[in-house]
C-alpha cells in the first residue's frame, strides 16, 4: 500500500507537472478546421478563386435566403411590377408579390430586402477582391491588371443594378470596405452612384481584353462597353418628365456606334435561340454579356434557382409554381395590321382571344388574327407548342386561370431535352441569361438616332431587329412544320409614318424594345428610365383590371413608385453613432 | 403541417393512397399523416462509451493528491429516406438516400489538492486548489444519392443510387478546449458560521490569446441563527439561517470558431461557370463566416441574501432568496448591415443587462387522521425584472433587433428596457366607414386601397386603423411601439403528496403570470398568406358591414398589410399547467422475499394533464427555434408553432432485488 501510494504520489506530481506546461497556447489554440483562413486568398490562385466567387453572385443567388428575392433575371421587380406580367399562380402565394404588383411598397418587404442583400453581397466579394489583391505576391502585373478590370466591372454591374432598383444608393469601394470591421460598410446614399459606376466601366472598358479564350463567362472589354452604354441610357431620360438629357445621350451613341461597328457581334438568325439552353446557343454571337447558369445533378445551387417559382404548374414543364405570367396587355402588344407592323396606339382596345374559362378538355381554337412571332417565343399560350415540350394545353398548366389568366412564361424555360439534370430540384437549368445582347446595342442606338440623330438611321436599326424576327426560319411551328398562328410581320417601309416624326419614333422604338425583351425583366426599369412609369402604368392597370380583378385599387403613385424603398432594416443596421447613415427614398419616410 | 394543411383535404382518397395538396388552390402542405409512415424508416444509432478512472493519494497529514481523467466518446449513424409525394403540391418524387455518421468525444483531466482539517473540534477548515483541462472534438460525414430504382428497403444502399446525384459532405462540429486554476476555501465555526471563498481563472480556445483568461472570483458567508444561544428557548424555530454572497460566473457559448474569418469554397456560395460549362462550375470562395476576434468572456456578477427557516420541528420550511444578477459584456449576434457582405456573424461583447428577483418557496409536512395520512404541501414563486443597462456605447439609440423571417424581427432591444419587447403596429379598431379611414392618417396602399362591399367601391373600409404613434399624419415603420413584453411578472408551482398506507399520490401544477406571447402562427391562419388552413375567425369573425365589432379586418385578397406585426398578434400568455400526476402503491415488507425480492411498486402517472390559460395557441409554453445557440433570448416568447408538449400516460413497476 505505502509503496502505491508513493509512486502515485510521483506520478501525480509529474502529472501536475505535465497539466501545468500541456495548457500553453497550444492547446488553447483550435484554428478553424475545413475551412480557408483568410490567408488562403492572397496568393495567386487564391485571388482566382475569390474572384471567381465575385461572379458566382451574378445569377443573384444567394449563399441562403429566398433565392427568387436576388434573380439577376429581375422577374419581380422588372416584370411583375409592369405591364408584362402578372405574379401569376394563385391568390395566396407569395403574398409581398402581390404587395409589389399593386404598387403597395412597404418599407419591410423582405424581396426588396432581399435583393439588397444580394447586390450588396455582390459589391463586397468584389472589393473583397481588390482588398486583397494588393497583398498578393507572385502574379504578374498585366492578369493583376486584368483582375483589377474584372473586380471593377462586378463591382460596377452590382452596383448598377442597385442602383436601377433605388437610385439613392450606397456606393462603397476598397477604400471604404474592411470585413473585418462592420462599420466600414456603413456608407451614406446621399452622392449620386452614376460618376463612380461609369468610373468602374471606364476602367474596365480601358483593362479588359477582347475575348478571353475557353472562358465566355468572363466580362470582357465588350461586356463594359455595353454597361457603360447602359450607365448613359438609364441618364439618357429624366426619370420624372421623360425629358432627354442630350449629354448622356450622345455620350452613348459613341460607345454604340463602336461596338457596332467593330463587326464583332451580329443578331442570331432565329429570335428564339436566345432562349434556347442548347449548346450552340449558349455565349453566341449576339451576347455581349451572359450570365452562366450550369446544373450539376448533384448541387443543389446556381442554374435559374432564381426563376425555380416562375414555371408552369401541374403537369405542365417543371410541375411548379406556376408564377409569373404574362399579362393579357402584353399578348395584346404582338398583333400586327395588315402591313405586318405593330399597333402602339390602339393594341389594347380588343383583345387577342384565349382559353380563359375553358377547361383544357373542352375545345379551343387559338386566335386566327395576324401576330408578331415573337409573341409565342415570350408567352406560353394554349394551342401553341411550348419549346419541344409539346403543345400548350391550356388550363392543365395554370394554377387559378380566374385569378392570374391564361398564359404561362416560357423565355426562360429550357428545352425539355436539357432539363431535369438534377433530381432534387427539376427546375435548376442551364439557360443563360442573356443580359447583353446585341439587339440591345441596336435598339439603344435607334433610341439614340430618334433624339439626336437621324430617324432614318433609327428606322434602319429597327427594321434589323425585325427582319430577324421575320425570319420564317425562327417562326414557332406545329409538329407538321407549319407556323403555328397566323405570323405577319414587316419591316417599316421608308414612307411609313412611324419614323415621320420625332414623337411617332420615339414611341415606335419603345415599343419595339417591349416586343424584342418583354418577360426579360427590363420592362419596369425601362418605363423608369423613359420617364413614362407613371402614365404607362395608370393605363395599363385601368383595363387590366376589368380581366383581373385583384388590381382593383391599385395605383402607381408619382413621385414614389419610380424607384424601391430603402429596406427598412437596413437602416436600422446602418447606425453609425447613434444616427443612420441610410435615407429613406421620397415618398417611403 | 396539420395546422396549415386545409380540412377539405381528406387522409386517404378514394383509392386508398394519401389525399394531398395536388389539387388547385389547396396550398403546399404535406398529407400529415403520409410524413409520419414515410419518415417511420428513417433511423439513427449511437454508441457511447463513458467512463472514469482517478488515483488518490493522502500525501501528506490532511492533504489528499487527486487525479481524475473522463472520457465521453460517441460515434453515430444515421439513415434517412426520401419517398415520393405523388399527392403533393410541391413533391418529392423520386427516392432517395442519406447516411449519415459523426464521431465526437470529450475528455476531462482534473487534479486536485485539498486539504481538511478539524482543530480543536469547532473550527472546520476544508480547501483545495486544482487544475482542470477539457478537450472536445466532433466530426459529422453524410452521403447521399437519388434517383433509386424503387422503394425496396433491399436496395437503399447507397451504392446502387444514381451516381451521378451522389453529394457528401464532412466537417468539423465541434472543437473546444478549456482550461481552469481554481481554488476553494471553506471554514466554518461550530457549524453556526459558515464562510466560503472561490476563485478561478478560466481560459477558452473560443477567444484569442489577448482575451482568453478571464478571473471569477465568489464569497459567500452563513449564519446558523438557531445555532445561537439566545434561540435556545424558542421552540417553535427549529432551523434559522442567513445566507449572502457575491461572486462572478463566466459565460463563453459562442460556437469554436467565433473568433476567425473563414471561407467556403462550395457552388451555392461561390461556385460560376467562367468555362461557360452547362453541367459544372468553377470554384470560387465566398465568405462563410465573419470572425470576431475581440470577443471576450461574459461576465455575470451576482449578489444574493437568503433565509432558510424551519419552524415547528422544521414541519413548516421557508427558502427566501433575494438576488440581483448583472451580466456585462452580454455576448450577442448583432446584426450587420448586408453592405458588408453575407456570412454568419459572430457573437460580439455588446451589452449590459441586469435581473433582479425573488425566489421563495414555502413547504409543510404533516400527518392527518391518526398518522394514517401523511402530506406534504410545497409551494414556490419566483419573479424577476429583467432591464437593459448599455448596448453599443458608440451607438446608444440603435436597437437590438431579434431574428427575422418571414416577418421582419419583432423583438427589439432597448437601453431602460427589457430584453427583446415586442414591436409592431398598434391596432384601434376597424375603419367603419369610407369617411372614418379618409380622415385617419394614411397609409399608402392600405386604407386608401379601393375593397367592393355590397358592389360599391370605397376605401379603406374594414381595414384595421393603426394607430399614428409619431402624429405626422401618416402610418409609417416609424409608428411602430413596444407592444408586448415576454417577460413573465411571476412564476408559481405548487407539489402536493398524500400518502395513505401503501398509497402515494403527487400531483405537481406550475405556472406563469403576465406575460406576452407573440402569436407568430397566427400569421399563417388568420391572414392571407400561403394557402392552406384558417382559423374559423377568418371566416366568422372577419369585418363584413353585418359584423362590425370583428376582430379581423374585411377578407381581401390583395392585403399584404394587416398581416404586418401588430398587436394583433399579442396575447397573453398566463397559464397553469399540471405538469404531473402519480399515483403510487407500495408492495408490502416481505411480499415476495422468497423470490429474492426487496421492495418495488407499482405506479399510474400521467404528465401534462391538463391546462389553463387564454392563450389561444396550441401551447402556452413556448419553445424557443434553436434553444442551443447564443443570442436566443432575441426570440424569447415568439410562438412559431412549434411542437406542443405531448399529454403521457404511464403505469410502471419499480422492483428492487
Amino acid at each position: 500500500m505505502k509503496t502505491i501510494k508513493k509512486w502515485g504520489y510521483a506520478g501525480m506530481l509529474s502529472v501536475l507537472v505535465m497539466t501545468m506546461n500541456g495548457c500553453g497556447e497550444d492547446f488553447l489554440t483550435r484554428t478553424p478546421q475545413g475551412t480557408f483562413s483568410p490567408d488562403a486568398v492572397t496568393d495567386a490562385r487564391g485571388i482566382e478563386t475569390l474572384l471567381t466567387g465575385a461572379y458566382g453572385l451574378l445569377d443573384g443567388i444567394p449563399a441562403s435566403g429566398s433565392t427568387w428575392h436576388g434573380a439577376v433575371s429581375n422577374w419581380v421587380f422588372g416584370g411583375l411590377t409592369s405591364d408584362d406580367a402578372y405574379k401569376g399562380t394563385d391568390a395566396g402565394d407569395q403574398p409581398e408579390q402581390t404587395a409589389l404588383e399593386r404598387y403597395v411598397w412597404v418599407v419591410t418587404n423582405e424581396h426588396v430586402r432581399g435583393k439588397w442583400r444580394t447586390l450588396y453581397n455582390g459589391v463586397s466579394r468584389t472589393n473583397d477582391v481588390l482588398d486583397n489583391l494588393a497583398q498578393v505576391q507572385n502574379l504578374d502585373t498585366a492578369r493583376r491588371r486584368v483582375i483589377t478590370a474584372e473586380a471593377r466591372f462586378l463591382r460596377g454591374f452590382y452596383h448598377f443594378e442597385a442602383k436601377k432598383m433605388w437610385n439613392n444608393i450606397p456606393y462603397i469601394d476598397e477604400q471604404d470596405y474592411n470585413k473585418e470591421v462592420p462599420d466600414s460598410a456603413k456608407v451614406p446614399n446621399t452622392e449620386n452612384a452614376w460618376p463612380r459606376i461609369e468610373a468602374d466601366f471606364q476602367f474596365a472598358m480601358q483593362n479588359l481584353p477582347d475575348q478571353f479564350p475557353g472562358e465566355p463567362g468572363r466580362a470582357t472589354r465588350w461586356a463594359a462597353m455595353g454597361m457603360l452604354a447602359k450607365c448613359y441610357m438609364h441618364q439618357a431620360f429624366d426619370p420624372y418628365t421623360g425629358a432627354p438629357n442630350s449629354a448622356k445621350l450622345q455620350q452613348a451613341q459613341t460607345l454604340l456606334n463602336q461596338v457596332i461597328a467593330s463587326g464583332r457581334f451580329a443578331l442570331m438568325p432565329n429570335f428564339g435561340d436566345n432562349f434556347s439552353a442548347a449548346p450552340a446557343n449558349r455565349n453566341n454571337r449576339e451576347s455581349l454579356f451572359e450570365v452562366q447558369y450550369s446544373v450539376t445533378s448533384s448541387a443543389g445551387g446556381g442554374g435559374g434557382l432564381g426563376d425555380e417559382l416562375a414555371w408552369p404548374y401541374n403537369t405542365g414543364p417543371g410541375g411548379c409554381c406556376g408564377f409569373y405570367q404574362p399579362s393579357q396587355n402584353l399578348v395584346n402588344a404582338y398583333k400586327t395590321d395588315a402591313n405586318g407592323l405593330p399597333l402602339p396606339a390602339t393594341f389594347n382596345n380588343t383583345d387577342v382571344t384565349s382559353d380563359q374559362g375553358i377547361t383544357s378538355d373542352q375545345p379551343f381554337t387559338p386566335y386566327a388574327g395576324t401576330l408578331d412571332p415573337r409573341l409565342d417565343h415570350t408567352v406560353g399560350r394554349r394551342g401553341i407548342p411550348f419549346k419541344d415540350w409539346g403543345v400548350h394545353p391550356g388550363r392543365a398548366w395554370i394554377r387559378d386561370q380566374a385569378y392570374a389568366g391564361p398564359y404561362s412564361p416560357i423565355k426562360h424555360i429550357p428545352e425539355r431535352q436539357f432539363f431535369g439534370v438534377n433530381p432534387g430540384n427539376n427546375r435548376l437549368h442551364s439557360n443563360n441569361y442573356r443580359y447583353l445582347r446585341y439587339d440591345h446595342i441596336l435598339l439603344w442606338a435607334a433610341e439614340v438616332e430618334v433624339e439626336i440623330g437621324s430617324l432614318a438611321k433609327a428606322r434602319d436599326y429597327v427594321n434589323q431587329i425585325r427582319r430577324r424576327a421575320a425570319n420564317p426560319d425562327g417562326f414557332v411551328k406545329t409538329a407538321a412544320g407549319q407556323p403555328a398562328a397566323n405570323y405577319v410581320i414587316k419591316e417599316y417601309p421608308a414612307t411609313s409614318t412611324a419614323f415621320a416624326t420625332k414623337e411617332a419614333a420615339r414611341q415606335a422604338v419603345r415599343f419595339e424594345n417591349r416586343l424584342e425583351f418583354a418577360m426579360e425583366g427590363h420592362r419596369f426599369f425601362e418605363l423608369v428610365r423613359w420617364g413614362i412609369a407613371e402614365p404607362t402604368l395608370n393605363a395599363y392597370l385601368t383595363t387590366e383590371r376589368t380581366k383581373r380583378t385583384y388590381l382593383t385599387g391599385a395605383t402607381f403613385v408619382k413621385n414614389r413608385n419610380e424607384f424601391f424603398p430603402i429596406p427598412f432594416e437596413e437602416i436600422l443596421n446602418s447606425n453609425l453613432n447613434g444616427r443612420p447613415t441610410l435615407t429613406q427614398n421620397q415618398g417611403y419616410q | 403541417m396539420a395546422i396549415r394543411m386545409q380540412p377539405i383535404v381528406p387522409v386517404y382518397d378514394v383509392a386508398g393512397n394519401y389525399a394531398g395538396t395536388l389539387g388547385s388552390n389547396l396550398g403546399n402542405a404535406k398529407n400529415p399523416v403520409a410524413l409520419l409512415e414515410r419518415a417511420g424508416q428513417n433511423g439513427y444509432r449511437d454508441l457511447r462509451a463513458l467512463g472514469n478512472v482517478y488515483a488518490e493519494a493522502d500525501i501528506l497529514k490532511d492533504f489528499t493528491l487527486r487525479s481524475s481523467f473522463g472520457l465521453d466518446g460517441t460515434i453515430a449513424y444515421g439513415t434517412y429516406y426520401g419517398i415520393p409525394e405523388p399527392e403533393a403540391s410541391e413533391p418529392v418524387r423520386t427516392y432517395s438516400v442519406r447516411k449519415d455518421g459523426q464521431y465526437r468525444y470529450s475528455w476531462t483531466w482534473t487534479n486536485t489538492l485539498s486539504y481538511k482539517k478539524t482543530l480543536a473540534s469547532v473550527h472546520n477548515v476544508n480547501a483545495f486548489v486544482g487544475l482542470e483541462s477539457i478537450s472536445a472534438f466532433g466530426e459529422f460525414i453524410e452521403g447521399f444519392r437519388d434517383r433509386y430504382y424503387s422503394g425496396d428497403p433491399s436496395l437503399l444502399y447507397l451504392d446502387i443510387g444514381d451516381q451521378a446525384t451522389q453529394t457528401n459532405r464532412n466537417y468539423a462540429f465541434n472543437d473546444y478546449r478549456l482550461f481552469s486554476y481554481f481554488g476553494q476555501a471553506n471554514y466554518s465555526y461550530r457549524d453556526k458560521y459558515l464562510f466560503q471563498a472561490t476563485l478561478r481563472r478560466d481560459a477558452s480556445s473560443r477567444f484569442l490569446a489577448a482575451q482568453r483568461y478571464a478571473t471569477f472570483p465568489a464569497v459567500s458567508a452563513g449564519w446558523r441563527i438557531t445555532g445561537e444561544p439566545f434561540m435556545k428557548g424558542i421552540s417553535t424555530i427549529s432551523d434559522l439561517k442567513l445566507r449572502a454572497g457575491w461572486g462572478q460566473t463566466g459565460n463563453q457559448e459562442i460556437g469554436d470558431y467565433n473568433a476567425y474569418t473563414t471561407y467556403a469554397a462550395d457552388f451555392d456560395r461561390g461556385g460560376y461557370s467562367l468555362n461557360g460549362n452547362p453541367n459544372a462550375y468553377n470554384t470560387g470562395f465566398a465568405i462563410q463566416r465573419f470572425g470576431n476576434p475581440n470577443a471576450r468572456w461574459e461576465t455575470t456578477t451576482s449578489i444574493n441574501v437568503g433565509l432558510d427557516a424551519g419552524l415547528f420541528n422544521n414541519a413548516l420550511e421557508v427558502n427566501l432568496d433575494v438576488y440581483e444578477r448583472k451580466t456585462t459584456g452580454l455576448l450577442y449576434t448583432r446584426p450587420r448591415p448586408a453592405t458588408v457582405g453575407q456570412g454568419d456573424l459572430p457573437a460580439e461583447n455588446v451589452a449590459a443587462i441586469r435581473n433582479r428577483g425573488v425566489d421563495l418557496q414555502v413547504s409543510y409536512r404533516g400527518k392527518a387522521l391518526d398518522n394514517n395520512i401523511r402530506y406534504t404541501v410545497t409551494g414556490n414563486f419566483s419573479t424577476y425584472r429583467n432591464e437593459v443597462l448599455e448596448l453599443n456605447p458608440a451607438s446608444p439609440n440603435e436597437p437590438l433587433l431579434g431574428l427575422g423571417s418571414r416577418l421582419p424581427a419583432v423583438t427589439r432591444s432597448v437601453v431602460g428596457q427589457p430584453i427583446s419587447l415586442f414591436c409592431g403596429y398598434i391596432i384601434d379598431g376597424i375603419f367603419q366607414t369610407a369617411e372614418e379611414a379618409a380622415a385617419a392618417p394614411q397609409f399608402p396602399g392600405y386604407n386608401d386601397a379601393e375593397v367592393v362591399i355590397n358592389g360599391q367601391r370605397v376605401k379603406g373600409v374594414g381595414k384595421f386603423k393603426y394607430r399614428d404613434i409619431n402624429n405626422d399624419g401618416q402610418i409609417t415603420a416609424d409608428d411602430q411601439a413596444f407592444i408586448g413584453n415576454p417577460h413573465p411578472k411571476f412564476n408559481y408551482g405548487l407539489n402536493v403528496s398524500v400518502g395513505y398506507k401503501n398509497f402515494d399520490l403527487t400531483v405537481f401544477g406550475q405556472g406563469v403570470v403576465g406575460n406576452d406571447v407573440f402569436n407568430y402562427v397566427r400569421y399563417w391562419t388568420d391572414f392571407n398568406t400561403f394557402q392552406g388552413n384558417r382559423t374559423k375567425d377568418v371566416l366568422y369573425n372577419s369585418w363584413t358591414p353585418e359584423n362590425p365589432g370583428a376582430k379581423l379586418p374585411i377578407l381581401d385578397e390583395n392585403d399584404a398589410i394587416s398581416s404586418r406585426a401588430s398587436s394583433y398578434f399579442i396575447e397573453k400568455g398566463s397559464y397553469f399547467r399540471m405538469r404531473n400526476i402519480q399515483l403510487t402503491y407500495s408492495l408490502p415488507k416481505g411480499f415476495g422475499s422468497r423470490l429474492g425480492l426487496n421492495g418495488g411498486s407499482i405506479y399510474v402517472q400521467t404528465t401534462n394533464a391538463f391546462t389553463i390559460t387564454n392563450y389561444s395557441g396550441l401551447d402556452p409554453e413556448i419553445t424557443l427555434r434553436n434553444s442551443s445557440a447564443t443570442g436566443e433570448d432575441r426570440q424569447l416568447g415568439v410562438d412559431e408553432g412549434r411542437y406542443p408538449t405531448p399529454r403521457q400516460f404511464l403505469v410502471g413497476l419499480n422492483l428492487a432485488f
